[in-house]
């Protein structure tokens, strides 16, 4: 045969063959980031790991808002009017697919696993880090962690208590129960404190502080009956001398407010670049303000608030129920907009014969069309919620930048009187707790005199967290403590009359629930949403079914 | 060494008579060659060696016709070539006759065996004449190139490109006329000097070849399941996106068209069922979509318009596919593109133009009827209603017209303002020598939406190019450079149908003093399509296909191939800012609040390098075919975002237009890699029995070490029974018979780029204002992952009858195993679940395929229906599974719907008390749930199977015919077995899920009442949620019967045509989703996809157009 085929032949098999020949060629690995393995190599690398934790410890479950300013329209205080997974939880229709609950649980056990990512690895760095971030670093994401399952068991109960990076065939875990996980949050939260600095300046603002692990420390020992505990946390964030209550009610809610001595830890935001931003304005803004008004408070909220005198509107003589907003605790006014007052600058009126109003945008003001009253979809409870809108976000409301606290000075000092009385330590320096924060000088309520007896004092300070703390994210765990959810949940959730007011004041208890039976009109009150709530259920909400299925060691909360 | 050499000869004999066949003949025109050879018993094989050195021309012939060892004496001295042959040959039987570079020997005619002078064929015969005529196709088109032999001397010549030839013969000789792909015919000349001829095509023509992986065979030779789809059936569907265009096409290929949306109207493609579970949505799972090989490129379906497509051959079972190894598991799909025919110049244009129109809508009450039915749910959920007596009472004083105080708004007649004008032109140009054909091709196609701002349009530039260097050497040198521009509304146009269908009419679209009204917080679909910027979408790519084929010797054949694609993206978004105005004129909400501009470019460049070496050879009655081949791929990918907003000029929609303070640039990128090497045998034994072995050696980048590596083998074999001397006595009606075995197994490798690495994401986030770095893990990584393994089994049957009937039947097993899952893992692991090699599934199906065509007189018709079913089962998913509308459970089809099994509406209170406790507050007139478990809830365990969402018994039926220069095709296709569901805003009433809805449909109406209990829909009740579960009560039959097209044309006769100077001329209209029948949810398509419904809708297409050639 020709030599030349046979060289034809060897080329071209070695042609086809050149692919096995060079090594590498299918080696590619990621070009968009490092590898989990090689990760972990310095000090840069971790503080990256580290900010990420405050990342995905900001996330937001509905409406692009922070859990905290969503999750009070799902109880008796406020009403998400999108027929969302919020809606039905404060309604009482929920079921184990609720997107609302499972948004939660998944972001959580996210935050976690970052926490234990760094947690497990962190001792690689020993001796690459200076010992001041390695401590920090350490402490920071123990402080994520703890506070992640603060709230999980306030709103699920026992949960699988996870605390290294998962495999997958370690992933069958059953609930902790309750009492462990306080116990774990205790004892990390105890141990970071220690090595949390008091404060930051810079670009370490937001960060976690010795006084934010003592304070959820006491959040936790509160929310779970562990008063002794509760008052001695609290005490010592008061110990710290860093906090101190702002004088200006409103602002502390407000772009000026942001830096205030009383904000103890705070979700960041920052819209430059579009880095991270929240929606809170555009969802709870009048009409007039262009805002779509879909979270909004209750009635019943209204009427709890006292009036200047200390006393609810049922008992005080300075209440008139033709000008029911006068002479009341001005935080009424700070955290909701009520009808006559100014908000957004546009007069605010409901009522469905106010066809026009007051834009005081212009100068001087003009007579417009009153969207309050006009459009079908305007407040359905004739309120508005307050907090975190700023006029500074006027032109762009769905993307603010202000940032969003998550504790505050004044509810530590509500802790402690709490806590303090529940011991039935009802001291001097219980009542000086609870007084600094109706005090203050831009609310100006009474003090409370001393010599309360145990039952009065836990009335008064569960109605103060409410004028207090509305609307920041405590109520439901509150109602859940206090074992009152099932009364303020349940029947119709109501607005305003839409064409007049509520005749007489309704009945307030002692933990501030409304009953309008013996209001004359009623039948006038808008009905905007009838709830149920079955007490052998709702206290807690179902585990996301998904997870039943897949983790076949979970054991779903009862009745779902 | 000659001895071989001449034996090479005759191997190749078949390929050079269709050669003979396809080239013109130059005999007459070639010039006169002398030869000087002297010599003894020399052999006569050394004789055509000195023919060839002398003359250049090579001599083949058949060993069967000539001992080419027998000695002989020579004694020429510048001879001519014809006496030189005609006494060598003169003994022998054997005629010849010289073709180019060829002297081919032929066996003289029969009765010329007996030495005799007149049987001299060489000689020139003085008695004859000369006929003429026109061969044309069967619809009267000129055929140029065809061969023309006067059978008693072997005197040919072809036909020219107007189809005319003229040839010398004797009276009472035989013409015979011959064509690749046709019948060919003989004509016994009488007295005439005019024959003019009509070639019927032949289908089942022997010659018929398919293409197949790295090759192509003969279609009688085949052993795998192979479908073919002409191009000029493709082409005939006014489609935008090819894969569409397939719809119908070929048994066991399903074809779902969800939307009708420009430049989006792609259908998905699925072979023989779903093989891989990746994904949760069996309409959208990417990694079960089929390889799609252009020429050999991988590459895409929707890139390519039809009017550039040869073929398509649709390789379904496992044995024809697994040669393309770990990318073949769910089928794969070659298109062959045109090329230029030798010595053919021509021009050809085409086009259509067309109207298009939504195929359905759903019909929505108008603003009083819409708050009289909310304030009836209000009212039965026990709230205040939401709209006043006062206002209702208005709203009939108005009596149905709009106005700024009360609007009555139709969205969609306001939205659907596009002209919907669709039209394609596509332009070739073909010409070439011996040496070099070349075919270019120009492609415009235009579609306009049904709404403003919703176009595609899409260039398209392909030169196809062929260079034969020698004998040996050739090259194919395609070029290829198309760019898709597509539009759409920056809202988008899901949002936009959402919008429309479901914004409440008593919400105002246009303010009277014609500025735009504030919609539904703002969000307005009118303006929103008109104002609202866009979101363009450029997408050109260039390739070139570089292949040289060196043929050494006859049998051996190698091929270097190499192919580079350059992408590029260009993605722009401009979404603008809408003021959106009271009605007294004062600014509303500026929707969105600041208008911006984001920007990603992305390029990407893929490589490909082949090389493939082919040995075919014959022994006596045994035939092989070895193919090796080695391939080389990788991919590589970059993409960069650019945003800014705030643009106080929205005139200048480019970056630096915008404000700085907000502008974010992000980018990635991404790489792979695939290499492997590929074999095929191929053995035949007497024509009879077939023999095929594949076999494929991938390695792939995206598994770690260890696991790149996977060996996919086939085999197939099948039986010619019709060949067997038993069946001799029916060939007359059984033309073709053949059994076809096959197995074969595949890979499945699409599963992202580096699914066994973890990595860490970057990205920003702020800690005391300002930016910080944050860097996270959020993935799961599966070091162990590896191949998604398929083995198919099929027996398949091909029949031909009386050469008019065909039938094919294929019956399959797939079984799918180690399938790549996302399975859900435990939230609390917080990382995003990795694949596993986990879950088996099945797919089980079969094929018929029919296909007749006859003739009453002039009437010509032919008929085509293919009908297949695949079941496809879920057999393991390793015990888990979702509780999505859509779940993958083990036992049932992938995708399948779950939910409860509604058992009608509660008739009473007292039914709801006795009955498990359902969901939030339930009256009579609500839904009613099986407790499936008897415990007294109704919770997700009582969710059951309800309905599968994949295709079953797809059918299609083509009816064609043709009478005179009239043809009408009519394509019939649908689906006998599928369910379908569609939930959530436009559908539920009042449903505010996603973004937004509220309003109600007409049909709604129709609810239950005390005073109507027999009701279609259950009562209305505002924000509760029992009636919206998933049930059986939402759940429609997708079954559906749609008269997909309808083309009727006509072709001017010749004369009139060529009077204008063209050689064909055809016109036609065209009317395409013409009807459906079907008993969907009325206003919505029955191929929309399980969801929300919110899509652009498929569309009606009424247009007509012409085909011309020059």
């Amino acid at each position: 045969m020709n030599k030349k085929i046979y060289y034809f032949m060897i080329a071209a098999i070695f042609v086809a063959l050149s692919p096995s020949c060079q090594k590498g060629y299918l080696d590619k690995n990621p070009l968009s980031g490092p590898s989990d393995e090689s990760f972990f190599a310095n000090q840069d690398e971790l503080i990256l790991a580290v900010n990420g934790l405050y990342s995905a410890a900001n996330y937001a479950p509905l409406d692009n808002m922070p859990t905290n300013l969503t999750i009070d329209n799902g109880t008796d205080i406020g009403w998400d009017r999108n027929n969302s997974p919020l809606q039905s939880l404060g309604k009482g229709n929920q079921d184990s697919n609720n997107a609302y609950a499972q948004n939660i649980w998944k972001e959580s056990y996210k935050v976690i696993a970052r926490c234990n990512f760094i947690l497990d690895n962190i001792n690689k760095l020993a001796d690459k880090v200076t010992p001041a971030i390695f401590k920090r670093s350490t402490a920071e994401a123990r402080f994520i962690r703890a506070y992640t399952y603060q709230y999980m068991i306030d709103y699920f109960g026992g949960v699988p208590l996870v605390t290294k990076m998962l495999k997958l065939e370690d992933a069958q875990i059953p609930k902790s129960p309750k009492s462990e996980l306080v116990g774990f949050i205790s004892k990390e939260l105890t141990e970071a404190a220690v090595d949390l600095p008091n404060s930051y300046t810079g670009a370490d603002i937001g960060r976690a502080t010795k006084g934010a692990a003592l304070s959820i420390l006491a959040r936790t020992a509160l929310n779970n009956g562990k008063w002794a505990e509760a008052a001695e946390a609290a005490k010592a964030v008061m110990d710290l001398k860093v906090y101190s209550l702002h004088s200006n009610y409103p602002e502390l809610f407000s772009y000026s407010g942001q830096n205030s001595a009383e904000i103890i830890w705070a979700f960041q935001y920052l819209k430059t670049a579009n880095t991270k931003v929240h929606s809170t304005p555009s969802n709870l803004l009048s009409r007039n303000g262009l805002g779509f008004t879909n979270k909004v408070p209750s009635q019943s909220l209204v009427d709890v608030f006292p009036c200047t005198d200390g006393l609810n509107i049922d008992k005080s003589p300075l209440f008139d129920p033709k000008d029911p907003y006068k002479n009341r605790d001005p935080r009424l006014g700070y955290t909701i907009a009520v009808p006559g007052s100014i908000f957004y600058n546009y007069q605010f009126e409901t009522h469905r014969d106010s066809l026009k109003c007051w834009n005081y945008n212009t100068i001087p003001a003009t007579r417009v069309d009153n969207q309050e009253a006009i459009n079908a979809f305007a407040t359905f409870t004739g309120y508005c919620w307050k907090k975190y809108v700023d006029l500074a976000d006027k032109a762009d409301r769905s993307n603010s930048e202000l940032n969003v606290i998550q504790i505050r000075y004044a509810e530590i000092l509500l802790i402690y009187a709490e806590a303090k009385n529940e011991l039935n330590q009802l001291d001097q320096s219980a009542y000086d707790a609870i007084n600094l924060v109706r005090q203050r000088p831009s609310v100006n309520m009474p003090a409370i005199a001393s010599g309360k007896s145990q039952a009065e004092f836990r009335s008064l300070v569960h109605k103060e967290r409410l004028y207090e703390l509305a609307m920041e994210g405590f109520r439901q765990t509150d109602l859940r403590r206090w074992n009152i959810a099932e009364k303020a949940m349940t029947g119709n959730f109501y607005g305003r009359v839409q064409r007049g007011l509520v005749a007489a004041a309704p009945q307030i208890d002692e933990n501030g629930l409304a009953d309008y039976s013996s209001v004359p009109n009623r039948a006038d009150l808008r009905v905007i949403e009838v709830r149920t709530f079955n007490k052998n259920r709702d206290y807690l909400w179902p585990i996301p079914n998904i997870e039943v299925v897949t983790n076949s060691k979970l054991i779903q909360n009862p009745n779902y | 060494m000659l001895k071989k050499l001449t034996r090479l000869g005759r191997l190749a004999l078949p390929v050079i008579l269709i050669l003979f066949i396809l080239l013109p003949v130059r005999a007459n025109t070639q010039g006169i060659n002398k030869i000087s050879l002297k010599g003894k018993n020399i052999t006569i094989a050394t004789l055509f060696k000195t023919i060839k050195k002398q003359t250049g021309l090579t001599v083949f012939y058949s060993n069967k016709l000539l001992d080419d060892t027998e000695k002989i004496s020579v004694d020429f001295n510048q001879t001519e070539l014809s006496e030189v042959l005609n006494s060598t040959l003169k003994s022998k039987g054997l005629s010849w006759v010289v073709k180019e570079k060829y002297i081919v020997l032929q066996k003289a005619a029969a009765p010329a065996v007996p030495v005799d002078n007149k049987a001299d064929q060489g000689a020139v015969n003085n008695a004859r004449q000369k006929v003429g005529g026109t061969v044309t196709d069967a619809s009267g088109v000129p055929m140029a190139g065809v061969g023309v032999k006067v059978k008693e001397t072997n005197a040919g010549t072809v036909t020219d490109e107007n189809g005319r030839y003229s040839i010398e013969a004797n009276s009472g000789n035989t013409l015979l006329f011959s064509y690749v792909g046709f019948v060919a015919q003989e004509i016994l000349i009488g007295n005439q000097t005019s024959i003019n001829v009509k070639l019927q095509s032949d289908d089942t023509d022997l010659t018929e070849v398919v293409v197949v992986g790295y090759g192509i065979q003969k279609k009688v030779n085949l052993t795998g399941a192979v479908s073919v789809v002409s191009g000029k059936d493709l082409a005939a569907r006014p489609m935008g996106q090819t894969s569409a265009a397939l719809q119908g096409m070929a048994p066991g290929v399903t074809v779902k068209q969800a939307s009708g949306r420009p430049g989006n109207d792609a259908g998905t493609i699925r072979i023989r069922g779903i093989g891989t579970l990746s994904g949760t949505d069996a309409t959208s799972l990417s990694a079960a979509n089929p390889l799609v090989m252009i020429d050999g490129i991988e590459g895409s379906m929707n890139n390519i318009d039809p009017n550039l497509i040869e073929s398509i051959s649709v390789l379904k079972d496992a044995a024809s596919s697994s040669i393309y190894g770990s990318r073949a598991a769910n089928g794969v799909i070659l298109i062959t593109t045109k090329r230029a025919k030798m010595d053919q110049v021509g021009i050809s244009y085409n086009n259509y133009i067309g109207w298009q129109d939504p195929t359905n809508m759903p019909d929505l009450v108008n603003g009083l009827d819409y708050m009289l039915l909310i304030n009836e749910a209000y009212t039965n959920t026990g709230r205040t209603p939401l709209y006043s007596n006062e206002l209702i009472q208005k709203y009939r004083e108005q009596n149905g017209v709009s106005s700024d105080l009360y609007p009555n708004t139709d969205w969609q007649k306001e939205t659907l303002t596009g002209s919907g004008l669709q039209q394609s032109h596509f332009l070739s140009i073909q010409g070439g020598t011996q040496k070099v054909r070349t075919l270019g091709s120009f492609g415009l196609f235009d579609q306009k939406g049904i709404i403003e701002n919703s176009n595609f349009k899409r260039y398209t530039i392909r030169n196809n190019t062929d260079i034969t260097f020698s004998d040996k050497l050739s090259a194919r040198i395609d070029l290829q450079y198309v760019n898709a521009i597509t539009t759409d509304p920056a809202a988008t146009s899901s949002e936009i149908f959402q919008w429309m269908n479901g914004i409440p009419a008593n919400q105002i679209g246009i303010n009277e003093n014609g500025t735009w009204g504030v919609g539904w917080n703002g969000v307005n679909p009118i303006s929103a399509t008109h104002d609202g910027g866009t979101n363009r979408n450029r997408a050109p790519f260039g390739s070139i296909n570089a292949v040289l084929n060196y043929k050494p010797v006859d049998w051996l054949e190698a091929e270097v191939a190499y192919a580079p694609k350059y992408a590029l993206t260009s993605l722009k978004m401009f979404k603008k800012s809408i003021q959106s105005y009271l009605p007294n004129g004062n600014p509303s909400f500026l929707t969105p609040a600041l208008t911006s501009l984001s920007q990603n470019q992305t390029q990407s460049f893929y490589n490909n390098m082949r090389a493939t070496v082919t040995a075919s050879k014959s022994i006596k009655e045994h035939t092989f075919k070895l193919m090796f081949g080695g391939s080389r791929e990788d991919y590589s990918f970059e993409q960069i975002t650019a945003f800014r907003d705030t643009y106080i000029l929205p005139d200048y929609p480019v970056l630096d237009a915008g404000s700085a303070l907000n502008q974010k640039a992000t980018g990635n990128a991404e790489e792979w890699a695939l290499q492997s090497l590929f074999s095929r045998l191929n053995y035949n034994f007497k024509g009879k029995y077939l023999l095929e072995l594949n076999a494929r050696y991938d390695g792939s980048s995206r598994f770690s070490s260890g696991n790149k590596y996977g060996f996919f083998p086939s085999a197939s074999a099948g039986w010619r029974i019709s060949e067997e001397s038993f069946m001799q006595g029916l060939k007359g009606i059984i033309n073709e018979a053949k059994i076809r075995l096959s197995w074969g197994r595949l890979g499945n490798q699409n599963i992202g780029t580096y699914p066994s690495v973890t990595s860490i994401a970057l990205g920003s986030y702020t800690l005391g204002k300002q930016i910080v770095n944050i860097a996270a893990l959020n993935n799961l990584a599966n070091k162990n992952i590896s191949w998604e393994t398929t083995e198919e089994k099929n027996i398949g049957l091909d029949i031909t009858l009386f050469n008019s009937l065909s039938i094919t039947a294929d019956y399959y097993r797939r079984r799918t195993s180690d399938i790549l899952l996302l399975l859900d893992i435990p939230l609390i692991v917080g990382l995003a679940s990795p694949y596993q090699n986990a879950g088996v599934v099945d797919n089980n199906g079969w094929e018929l395929g029919l296909a007749y065509k006859g003739n009453i007189k002039e009437f010509n018709y032919n008929i085509s229906f293919n009908l297949s079913d695949v079941k496809n089962t879920v057999v393991d998913t390793r015990g888990i599974s979702r509780n999505d509308l859509t779940v993958n459970r083990e036992g049932y089809s992938i995708g399948s719907l779950f939910g409860y099994e509604a058992q009608g509406l509660f008739a009473s209170d007292a039914e709801v008390a006795a009955h498990a406790k359902q969901f939030g507050t339930v009256k009579a007139g609500d839904i009613k749930y099986k407790d499936q478990n008897g415990d007294g809830i109704i919770n997700e365990s009582d969710k059951i199977i309800i309905g599968g969402t994949i295709p079953r018994l797809t059918f299609s039926s083509n009816l064609a015919g043709s009478y005179k220069g009239f043809d009408l095709s009519v394509l019939l296709q649908g689906v006998g077995k599928a369910n379908g569901y569609l939930s959530g805003p436009g559908i539920l009433p009042f449903n505010v899920g996603g973004a937004i809805g509220g309003t109600i449909r007409e049909e709604n109406k129709d609810r239950w009442t005390p005073e109507n209990p027999n009701a279609k829909y259950p009562r209305l009740a505002f924000g509760e949620t029992n009636n919206e579960q998933a049930s059986t009560y939402w759940l429609r039959d997708a079954a559906y019967l749609r008269i997909k097209n309808v083309q009727l044309g006509y072709t001017l006769p010749e004369k009139l045509s060529k009077k204008a100077g063209l050689n064909r001329f055809r016109v036609f209209v065209n009317g395409s989703n013409f009807y459906s029948f079907d008993k969907f949810l009325k206003g919505y398509d029955v191929e929309a996809p399980v969801g929300s419904g919110n899509i652009y809708p498929q569309v009606k297409l009424y247009s007509f157009g012409l085909e011309a050639t020059f």
